[in-house]
């Protein structure tokens, strides 16, 4: 089946998605499936495109600690672990 | 010996030394009013005086624009200008380009005051150029010094949270401040999705290098928006007016790029939930249609419906043949008709894109659950039928799929 929505590109640059990016891709893909207009394997494609994009976010939100970094000088010691 | 000089050589030599000191170009000057004479030319003059002493002045009318008060004899005012000598008349005067009611303030405030009008002039404070502050920044850079209680507020307030923290250290006050902010704001260019601007509270002066046209024009400049955190509640400068978003202490700016992380769960389940859902109903409608193709295999409609077409498929035929030349089109559009309605009446059509049929002793199965572990059943597909026995219901997919 021709693949006519870009599901199999965008698998490759998942992991350097922000969280800004993945939540709009899942947006999309959210209204996609909505709109009903794909072919079963289409959705299928989407729905675990859009499965794994949530694991990632979620799995961002749940190892975020804080990532200090400063441009010149040295971090001060107080704020630096 | 001494030269002798004629009067207009004189007032020539005494305007030139004028006209050349700095220190009596765009000066302010202040004092009362007297002998204010509009002229019907528009320009006004008058004298400006204290007890001690008085100095004529002209304000052409080029520059009564920015006039917002009459001017009268007795008012305190404030004037804005150039030193001339007029030589004609050997007088000394204040060519003014600005004049304001004097409310008392001293000239910084007077400088801030038309700087502010210049920015505001130029558009820099416009609505429209406020850009949205991102809600999930990857990265949020900070301006500040990195020994003050502004940077340690921040970064408390911010605490966890997924996006990486990029100070870019600014000196906040004193002679090099302006420099130095400016500098950290371009640093962070490419890096920060938003950048807070900003140091804790302290004197009129502290505050005075966000007050700067230099740092007025870095931030209006910065791609990443920026967020002014200037002292404290009541403290505004000119790089709060220039900012996306003007926070009135270091900790809110902090408060207002935090990402909201237990919302964005709460936005993720939501999502989850709503892909399940479509999902579930496209595959419904999908199994429905199989509902409508399983009624047009039960044998005896299925005959029903070709036999009846194949009779209007017979008739057309016999009509065709006995029928003069001027129906013979009409007669075989209507033949294609019936045949293109058998056609698409057909499960074969189904097939042909690529769905199979599992048919079972009792019938179409249409659930999993409707075929035993270990029953003989039968797949039909477009080009033939497989005999199949299930092995058993796998348990890691849903019903459906």
């Amino acid at each position: 089946m021709a693949d006519s929505k870009d599901a199999g590109s965008k698998d490759e640059r998942s992991d350097d998605l922000s969280l800004e990016g993945s939540l709009e891709e899942l947006e999309g893909i959210v209204r996609q499936l909505e709109e009903g207009d794909l072919t079963l394997e289409e959705s299928l494609k989407a729905f675990e495109r859009g499965v794994s994009l949530v694991r990632r976010c979620n799995a961002l939100l749940d190892g975020a600690e804080q990532k200090i970094e400063i441009l010149t000088g040295e971090l001060p010691e107080d704020l630096s672990r | 010996m001494n030269r002798i000089f004629n009067v207009s050589e004189l007032n020539s030599r005494i305007r030139e030394r004028l006209t050349t000191d700095h220190r009596l170009c765009d000066l302010w000057a202040r004092g009362e009013l007297s002998n204010v004479v509009n002229h019907r030319s528009g320009h006004r003059y008058f004298t400006l005086k204290d007890g001690d002493a008085q100095i004529s002045c002209v304000l052409f009318r080029g520059n009564c624009g920015g006039l917002d008060f009459e001017l009268e004899n007795g008012q305190n005012v404030l004037v804005f200008g150039d030193v001339e000598f007029y030589r004609p008349r050997g007088q000394v005067q204040i060519i003014v380009k600005v004049a304001r009611r004097d409310s008392g303030l001293g000239e910084k405030h007077l400088e801030l005051e038309m700087l502010k009008e210049r920015l505001a002039a130029e558009g820099l404070f416009d609505a429209e150029r406020k850009r949205p502050i991102p809600a999930y920044p990857a990265c949020i850079g900070v301006v500040t010094s990195a020994d003050g209680a502004a940077l340690r507020d921040v970064l408390r307030v911010i605490g966890s949270c997924p996006a990486r923290i990029v100070i870019s250290p600014a000196q906040v006050q004193g002679e090099a401040a302006p420099a130095s902010i400016a500098s950290a704001i371009s640093a962070l260019q490419g890096t920060a999705d938003v950048i807070i601007v900003g140091r804790g509270g302290g004197s009129a002066e502290d505050l005075s290098p966000f007050n700067s046209e230099q740092v007025a024009r870095a931030i209006s400049q910065s791609t990443p928006p920026i967020i002014s955190a200037v002292g404290h509640e009541t403290d505004v400068t000119i790089a709060d007016f220039v900012a996306d978003l003007r926070a009135p202490t270091p900790s809110a700016a902090a408060e207002m790029v935090r990402p909201d992380v237990e919302g964005l769960r709460e936005n993720l389940g939501g999502i989850e939930a709503r892909m399940v859902r479509s999902l579930s109903v496209s595959l419904e409608r999908r199994r429905e249609r199989f509902v409508d193709l399983e009624r047009l295999l039960s044998g005896r409609r299925m005959r029903g419906i070709v036999s009846e077409k194949r009779q209007n498929v017979d008739r057309a035929l016999d009509r065709l043949a006995s029928a003069e030349d001027r129906l013979v089109d009409q007669l075989a559009g209507r033949l294609d008709l019936a045949a293109g309605k058998l056609d698409s009446l057909s499960p074969l059509s189904t097939l042909r894109r690529g769905y199979c049929i599992a048919l079972s002793d009792r019938g179409l199965a249409r659930r999993a659950s409707d075929l035993a572990s270990g029953e003989l059943f039968e797949l039909v597909f477009v080009d033939g039928r497989l005999l199949c026995r299930s092995v058993g219901e796998r348990a890691d997919r849903c019903n459906g799929f």
